[in-house]
């Protein structure tokens, strides 16, 4: 381990978006930052700099007009990074499952590391993924798995021509 | 100074969910604004006439929007009442209002909240949150869950109050208002507040008329519109509903209209409590939807429209919504022009906007 | 408490509407809410909305039957200024032909072309 990843997993920051959800976890999300849940405990903070960020925590169903922010969210982050779907939508699209302008999920754009199941999770089990999602993160950080499947990640998102 | 396009979203720190503006700036001032705002649509108008039954409806258009999801469950299932004839009794009635105004408070609560967040004062966001939690705790207590409700269905509601939950209901409600006035103290009296949010994003009377506006955003303004007083869906002139209305039109009175509102509200919810009627909280229901009908209830952000339309089969025609921020969008867009670019944040916010309502 | 809203329907074609919410719309008085369009099996209904401030469960209703999927739909734009996004989302979701609209709004390029028309099966 670095000297920087040392402290680094004291402070995850936390890039959100939303990808077309019902805006129940997002205001959850607000609620974790405010001072009953305080987030911040942990050291995360609610960055919208995805270059600056750890772990992308995303919400909703990702519709067709989403996605490509999604993925491009995702690669600008720097490795080593965590995804954390949130909501029972982003678990392929729960109640939107096979409308017609919705992708079925997470899972289907970018790979995700940690689920929080439920419409909408309680600040609680968001919490309790957060800390999951950090230990993966030093997991991730000491295989540095990231740098052997770079090709792989690539082919999986379908951007192997993409600047 | 030559133009600089400024990009705006969809991700961006201070909005919780996708909108994306294109500003054109000459030295920080806007010259034109192009918005995007479907990157939240799914078909819910389409899966609601062909994928749900009319039973399951409000499940499904409560997920159009998490922060009103009461309101557009409340608004599908007043409008399939209508459809079949079903009359509830009073304490349905007074048990859905009492929802509806807890889900009002703690919407506006957020609003401002993340108002005072974007024009940098944290600490009144934390503290605005805090005392949210308050009403999210009976909200908890009353229908068992902190955002999808789920609680109004077709002929009733899904559980019923005992004694104890109103007792706890009205403690926290008491400590709310206490917390409520204190903020309220801060956002009239400060000078640093005054300056980023007096006098910024201005809407005449004139212009909220002209361009259609609802809810708080044209009652900041002084156009008396509101749902609650123009449509017969809940008796709130019974538990002491007054329209609050404000003449300046700009950020910081759309904050004060809706800091007025939770006040009137956490007093409806007291005189519910205590004037609750007896009654069963579920009637019988038979039948199938048949007809036409339109619904209108006032959201936390205003005005929501339903246009329902059946056939006697299990499956509806037609399901139209609109909702209120989809009615602000058009002048939101003309607010921007000759405004500041550090003032876009806080125009747009002040606004309460709810992409997954607009987009459904 | 049942609802029981006073729906005043007055009977239009896509020829007068405009003329018609023209003299009919005063901005102080009446509220537009939408313009609604409903799929009757390879017809459609089109509905324009208007409520009134200050009275109780009054909707004034234009409607317009029996228009074809090619009809085009004149734009009410001139006379209120915030009805564009209605009409777009009529030309995105339903594929008609609107006066000066745009589409995309919230369909994505590789989404369906007018879903919501009862012949697209989705």
């Amino acid at each position: 381990m670095g000297f920087f990843s040392k402290f680094r997993k004291k402070s995850p920051w936390i890039l959100h978006y939303n990808t077309g959800g019902c805006n129940g976890c997002d205001i959850e999300i607000l609620s974790a930052l405010a001072p009953r849940y305080d987030i911040e405990r942990f050291g995360m903070l609610n960055r919208g700099n995805p270059k600056q960020a750890d772990i992308l925590l995303v919400t909703g169903p990702v519709t067709k007009n989403c996605k490509d922010v999604l993925r491009r969210l995702y690669l600008e982050m720097a490795e080593p990074k965590v995804v954390v779907a949130m909501g029972a939508c982003a678990h392929g699209g729960g109640i939107f499952r096979d409308f017609y302008h919705v992708e079925n999920g997470v899972n289907n754009i970018i790979p995700v590391d940690v689920w929080i199941p439920g419409c909408a999770p309680r600040v609680e089990a968001l919490i309790d993924g957060m800390v999951e999602a950090i230990e993966i993160w030093q997991q991730k950080s000491k295989e540095k798995e990231y740098l052997r499947d770079h090709e792989n990640i690539i082919k999986t998102l379908g951007v192997e021509d993409d600047d | 100074m030559g133009k600089i396009v400024v990009p705006f979203g969809s991700q961006h720190v201070a909005l919780p969910e996708p909108i994306s503006f294109l500003f054109d700036t000459e030295n920080e001032i806007i010259t034109k604004v192009e918005a995007h705002i479907g990157y939240v649509h799914r078909g819910i108008e389409k899966a609601a006439i062909t994928r749900f039954e009319y039973n399951q409806l409000p499940y499904l258009t409560a997920r159009v929007c998490g922060l009103c999801s009461i309101t557009h469950a409340g608004a599908v299932v007043h409008g399939i009442e209508k459809l079949m004839d079903i009359e509830v009794n009073k304490r349905i009635d007074y048990l859905r209002m009492l929802v509806v105004e807890l889900d009002r408070i703690h919407s506006h609560m957020l609003a401002n909240g993340h108002v005072a967040e974007v024009v940098g004062y944290e600490n009144l966001f934390m503290q605005t949150f805090r005392a949210r939690e308050d009403v999210m705790d009976v909200l908890e207590r009353i229908t068992g869950n902190r955002v999808q409700y789920d609680y109004q269905t077709i002929g009733g509601v899904a559980r019923d109050i005992d004694l104890e939950t109103a007792e706890f209901a009205k403690k926290k409600l008491k400590k709310l208002k206490e917390n409520v006035l204190k903020v309220m103290e801060f956002h009239d009296s400060d000078y640093t507040f005054g300056l980023k949010t007096k006098g910024v994003g201005v809407i005449s009377k004139e212009m909220a008329a002209k361009y259609n506006t609802a809810g708080p955003i044209a009652r900041a303004s002084g156009l008396e519109t509101d749902v609650r007083a123009e449509f017969d869906y809940l008796p709130f002139e019974e538990v002491g509903y007054k329209m609050q209305t404000r003449k300046e039109g700009d950020v910081w009175a759309r904050n004060m209209v809706r800091f007025d509102e939770v006040l009137n509200s956490i007093e409806m919810c007291e005189n519910i409590l205590d004037n609750l009627p007896q009654g069963e909280h579920q009637v019988k229901v038979k039948g199938r939807p048949k007809g036409e009908t339109v619904v209108r209830v006032e959201a936390p952000r205003g005005e929501c429209f339903y246009y329902l339309k059946a056939s006697g089969k299990k499956v509806m025609d037609r399901v139209r919504i609109r909702v209120p921020t989809y009615a602000n969008i058009p002048i939101l867009k003309e607010l921007f022009l000759g405004a500041k670019y550090s003032d876009a944040q806080a125009i747009v916010l002040s606004f309460d906007p709810c992409m997954s309502c607009t987009a459904r | 408490m049942m609802i029981n809203p006073d729906m005043q329907i007055e009977e239009v074609t896509l020829d007068n509407v405009v003329e018609k919410i023209k003299d009919f719309y005063d901005e102080s008085e009446w509220n537009f809410i939408t313009v609604n369009a409903t799929d009757l099996g390879g017809k459609l209904q089109i509905d324009w909305l208007f409520s009134k401030y200050g009275a109780k469960n009054i909707i004034k209703i234009f409607r317009a039957q029996d228009v074809s999927y090619d009809a085009f739909i004149p734009s009410i734009v001139p006379v209120i200024p915030s009805a564009w996004l209605a009409e777009w989302e009529l030309a995105d979701l339903f594929g008609l032909e609107v006066e000066n609209a745009a589409t995309g709004v919230f369909i994505a390029p590789d989404g369906p072309k007018a879903p919501l028309r009862a012949d697209t099966k989705l």
